[in-house]
């Protein structure tokens, strides 16, 4: 920190974000750039990898709403990931898309809605165990459901997405609807960013006695970001089963749930863009690695740790330290204190 | 400044590591191969393997056979080559999807790229294909979803004349869509019974070089039949497709046979424990055993500590990979155990196998299994095609493996297509002295 | 009957090596309060070095055994000084995804050093049963619960008589107290994860013997260590220790009874069951303090 920006904590307050405009500029924004990236990458290969990125970011899109703001330490995503995927597969059998689609959203939403109240008076480490073992078992029941997952849980000709008429049927089409499926998310979080909502449950998160004794609904709010985060994955899963055409329990398991928790970390948890940036390290990084053959997943692990210790606040951290500094020459405003939820002390470690 | 020496120790941090576990590669890994070769070429240690090949590999066979050709070039398709005359502008491009060793994938096996690397360096050391070397390229992936994909885009945007597939059913059903798609024509090794031509995820580009899963499964019911006189049958098998379909077809057998199936025992593939399992077989005259290498490994433990190591134990092809003895571990647990494997290349008394078997043990340091004899088939049916055909377009490659009859490889000397399929030999194979010998040699349906 | 008593001894083995990585993660977790994500990897790790100790080396069994525990007593150490200390008063978060890249960089290594293939471990006991009526108990499992109930036991009483106990407690109950007492918490937190790091260590090397060796070993270990640790309330060490046979017996009862493709989940369903009617496990009486 600067010591101009510490001088006095209340001028660190500026407008609520809730009354800027940037979040949908930004909204907008990434569409522009995700369409520029469609454009000019014009390979199989680019576009698969754009895909993965895309529908990466949705399911940290989710997680950013059960942890993020809901603060629910969760590896229950790549389940519902799977659940989605499964529904989607099966009610879309003998009807289309969008009825796949409108299955994975409601089954998705009604299971996490029993699992959550289910397990609703644990906490913290609690309910992360809890969601573990959630996953755990739905990758068995995916196996092993055969009359809803096929043989194995292994699914074939998933039918290609379609709207209105209009097949996407080739890679670049499935890239521009995931633009827009990303797009819709994203704007569905902004929303939730700019309503009383986000503030509420970042009370909730991080001082739950203090929201709770000035009546704050704190039950409520954590079940609600639960089950939005975990039909978010739903629908992730359903794009992937119909962009992929096949799905098994290989693609939902525990690494899974660990590689969308690390897209939060890494993008950076207190921030809407977080997943989106974290999503494209996570999907290309691997990728980009693959020239040193054996030495991939050790050199990976090492990046990991690296980024950790040198952007604390995520890769999107990074920037928005840029970004206010660039700020800062225009105006004398210090950093949005709305933007970084406050560290919770209890959550600190080794004080 | 504290921020950044913590910074600059991170980073120190992070190289040492990474060169602490490079450093320590390359000492180990050479270690390593050198027990592999103890272990898989045990009978051959008593001559001086390396120093009279021919010795070794009959060694390890039918003794008195003496050692025939002297190279292995005269394997294959030299009997039916038409268009040794033929030249290609462009060189024949090859690629090969492997499994990552980096990755948790226990289909990693070097067997699968070695065979088929050994073939294309045997064919470009005679003059490559049309005459110009193969451009051959080997891509890692792993079996879950977008990894595979990623790796099959990345494979044909080298414009491959053809694909030697995945060996993993779940890493082919991901990909087999796009292949029909692409319209490469790909040979891969694994038994998926829905990627054959009728199949639900079948193409006519998609060829294996394995026999079909149900028709291995019901040989084990054969032999056990007609070989060991049972008429008690207990199962074994996974809960995944492999398991599952091959039990099916094992009691669809046995009932065709009229013995009766004593106990059917499902457990999940990355089972820990099989006593109970094991247990329920007492009272079986043969075990069949559809598992995985582990679980397989595993059972043959668990029955020996139950008692039951003399009935006898019939595993999948898989117990034909070195590393199968690894896993049961104990030498006089292992000897007894049979599989139904796909071939028994150190087992075959062709001379042109013989000089493979030769060949590729003193390249690689371990002796081939049936994946790498088929591997090797693989590139030199595609080799057979498109000389035959005269032309390395697509869609004359794939009219070649559809039509293909009676080419002799090491694996089968009889490869032909069926609905796909290529390779229609079986062979029941038993653990003697640590190494499989072949008891009976089988058409597979 | 016969039946019964097989499955119910394998069962008290395996739930025994829950029991030992549980209380080794628990140790981290009092002292720290970092949840170690790397521990089921260490448990991989030490099942290896002895592999390799005793297949590629040649040692005897128990020179084997004895290396992984002190080799993995230093890794400890080392993931404490790389994974944790440069991260000490970052959020726990940041620490969590600090011990899973630890995790994948010793999985990597495990798999470039060893090969994806499986391999095996050999029991000091060989294949050796006793029989028990018409069961036959092979004798890996008796030694597995033995020394769980010396280490286990040695554990607790270190944990409730010596003056190390005492601090790691006062360092659960309130940290910043116990420093101001003088407690050296930097080598207190590297002692406790090269203990936890030797005991994941001895359960390696024990559990090693009964299954094909795999990198994924020490993981799903350490799924049930984790819902041992949370079914007996984090806490009581003693909760922890039934916890964890009880998972161990319902998993194996389950596979013999009911139904052995579902093996792997019954734990979890009894987790979740539990924890529905008693959100703070059975023994525990505060969630989320690590007294």
């Amino acid at each position: 920190m600067t010591p101009e920006v510490v001088s006095d904590p209340v001028s660190r307050v500026r407008r609520p974000p809730v009354y800027g405009r940037h979040q949908f500029l930004g909204v907008a924004g990434f569409i522009v750039f995700a369409s520029i990236l469609a454009t000019v990458l014009d390979s199989a290969y680019n576009y698969g990898l754009l895909s993965s990125w895309l529908t990466m970011s949705i399911l940290g899109l989710g997680f950013y709403l059960v942890f993020g703001l809901g603060g629910q330490f969760a590896f229950s995503q790549a389940a519902f990931f799977g659940l989605g995927a499964y529904s989607s597969a099966w009610a879309s059998r003998s009807t289309s898309f969008g009825w796949g689609l409108l299955a994975a959203i409601v089954i998705g939403a009604a299971v996490a809605l029993l699992f959550s109240l289910l397990v609703f008076r644990t906490n913290q480490f609690y309910f992360a165990i809890t969601t573990l073992a959630f996953s755990q078992i739905a990758l068995v029941v995916f196996r092993e459901f055969d009359a809803f997952t096929g043989s194995g849980g292994e699914v074939i000709g998933i039918r290609k997405p379609d709207a209105f008429g209009y097949q996407f049927n080739t890679d670049v089409r499935i890239v521009w609807l995931l633009i827009g499926a990303v797009g819709v998310a994203l704007f569905l979080v902004a929303m939730i960013e700019r309503s009383p909502l986000r503030r509420e449950a970042l009370a909730v998160h991080a001082q739950p006695t203090v929201a709770a004794t000035l009546g704050m609904p704190t039950g409520r709010l954590r079940l609600l970001m639960f089950v939005l985060g975990s039909s978010f994955a739903a629908v992730a899963g359903s794009l992937q089963a119909h962009r992929s055409g096949f799905i098994s329990t290989e693609g939902f398991s525990v690494a899974l749930a660990i590689d969308i928790f690390l897209i939060l970390l890494l993008g950076g948890v207190s921030s809407m863009w977080g997943p989106i940036v974290g999503a494209a390290f996570v999907v290309v990084a691997p990728e980009k690695l693959r020239f040193i053959g054996n030495y991939r997943g050790m050199v990976y692990g090492i990046l990991l740790i690296l980024v950790i210790v040198v952007f604390p606040k995520g890769l999107v951290g990074l920037f928005e330290t840029g970004w206010n500094r660039i700020r800062r020459r225009q105006s004398t405003d210090p950093e949005i204190l709305g933007d970084s939820s406050a560290p919770d002390p209890s959550l600190e470690v080794g004080r | 400044m504290r921020r950044h020496a913590r910074m600059s120790a991170a980073i120190v941090m992070g190289v040492a590591l990474l060169a602490a576990s490079c450093g320590s590669d390359d000492g180990s890994s050479s270690d390593k191969a050198t027990t592999v070769v103890a272990q898989t070429t045990a009978p051959a240690e008593s001559t001086p393997a390396s120093a009279v090949p021919e010795a070794s590999a009959a060694d390890t066979t039918v003794p008195e056979t003496t050692g025939g050709s002297d190279t292995t070039e005269a394997a294959a398709t030299d009997s039916s080559a038409a268009g040794s005359d033929l030249t290609l502008t462009e060189p024949v491009v090859l690629v090969a999807l492997v499994s990552d060793p980096g990755g948790t994938d226990q289909n990693a096996v070097p067997d699968f790229n070695d065979g088929s690397r050994l073939a294309v360096e045997e064919i470009n050391a005679a003059g490559g294909i049309g005459g110009l070397p193969i451009d051959f390229q080997v891509i890692e992936t792993l079996p879950t979803g977008d990894t595979v994909i990623n790796s099959l885009n990345l494979a044909l945007e080298k414009n491959p004349t053809a694909i030697i597939g995945p060996v993993s059913s779940t890493a082919l059903l991901a990909i087999s869509a796009k292949v029909d798609e692409a319209g490469v024509p790909m040979i891969h090794n694994t038994t998926e019974p829905k990627a054959v031509h009728d199949g639900e995820a079948g193409s006519q580009w998609i060829f294996s070089n394995r026999p079909s899963n149900e028709g291995a499964a019901a040989i084990g019911v054969k032999y056990a039949v007609e070989e060991l006189g049972a008429s008690k049958i207990g199962l074994m098998h996974t809960n995944t497709s492999f398991g599952v379909s091959g039990a099916a077809s094992q009691t669809a057998a046995a009932a065709a046979a009229g013995v009766s199936i004593s106990s059917d025992q499902s457990f999940e593939f990355n089972a820990t424990d099989l006593t109970n399992a094991a247990l329920a077989m007492d009272g079986s005259d043969v075990i069949l055993d559809w598992g995985t290498p582990s679980t397989v490994g595993l059972a043959v433990n668990t029955l020996a500590q139950q008692g039951l190591q003399n009935i006898p134990h019939i595993g999948p092809g898989s117990v034909g990979f070195g590393f199968f003895a690894k896993i049961v571990g104990d030498a006089s647990l292992l000897n007894g155990v049979l599989g139904v494997v796909d071939c028994n290349p150190v087992g075959d008394d062709r001379p042109e196998v013989k000089a493979f078997v030769t060949s590729f043990t003193e390249k690689y340091g371990y002796a081939p299994s049936y994946a790498a004899a088929e591997q090797y088939d693989s590139v030199y049916i595609l080799k057979h095609v498109i000389e035959t055909a005269g032309s390395d377009d697509p869609e004359a490659i794939r009219d070649g493996l559809e039509s293909l009859t009676g080419v002799s490889g090491m694996c089968s000397d009889n490869y032909f297509n069926d609905n796909g399929l290529l390779n229609h030999t079986s062979v029941v194979a038993k653990f003697v002295d640590g190494s499989l010998e072949t008891q009976k040699s089988y058409d597979v349906e | 009957m016969d039946r019964f008593i097989s499955l119910f001894t394998i069962g008290i083995a395996q739930g025994a090596i829950i029991a030992i990585v549980a209380l080794g993660f628990l140790l981290i977790y009092k002292a720290t309060g970092v949840v170690n994500f790397a521990q089921g990897d260490l448990v991989t790790l030490g099942a290896y070095v002895a592999v390799w100790a005793s297949t590629e080396r040649g040692w005897p069994l128990g020179v084997a055994y004895l290396l992984a525990i002190v080799v993995l007593f230093v890794v400890g150490i080392v993931l404490e000084r790389f994974a944790y200390a440069p991260l000490r008063g970052r959020s726990i978060h940041v620490v969590v995804i600090s011990t899973l890249g630890a995790a994948l960089v010793i999985r990597a290594i495990i798999l470039k050093w060893m090969g994806p293939t499986p391999t095996r471990l050999a029991s000091p006991l060989g294949f050796d049963v006793i029989t028990v009526g018409k069961a036959r108990i092979p004798k890996q499992n008796l030694l597995i619960i033995g020394l769980t109930v010396i280490s286990v036991g040695g554990t607790m009483l270190v944990f409730n008589m010596t003056q190390f106990g005492r601090q790691v407690r006062a360092l659960a109950s309130d940290r910043v107290t116990a420093m101001l007492q003088g407690i050296r918490a930097t080598r207190m937190s590297m002692l406790t994860f090269g203990l936890s790091a030797a005991m994941s260590a001895l359960a390696g090397v024990l559990i090693a013997p009964t299954r094909a060796v795999t990198v994924d070993l020490g993981f799903s270990v350490m799924l049930y260590a984790f819902a041992a640790a949370i079914l007996g309330g984090m806490g009581r060490l003693g909760g922890v220790v039934v916890a964890a046979i009880a998972i161990g017996l319902v998993r194996q009862l389950g596979s013999g009874y009911i139904n052995a493709d579902y093996a792997e989940i019954y734990p979890f369903i009894l987790m979740l069951v539990v924890l529905a009617a008693r959100p703070e496990g059975l023994f525990g009486h505060d969630t989320g303090s690590r007294l």
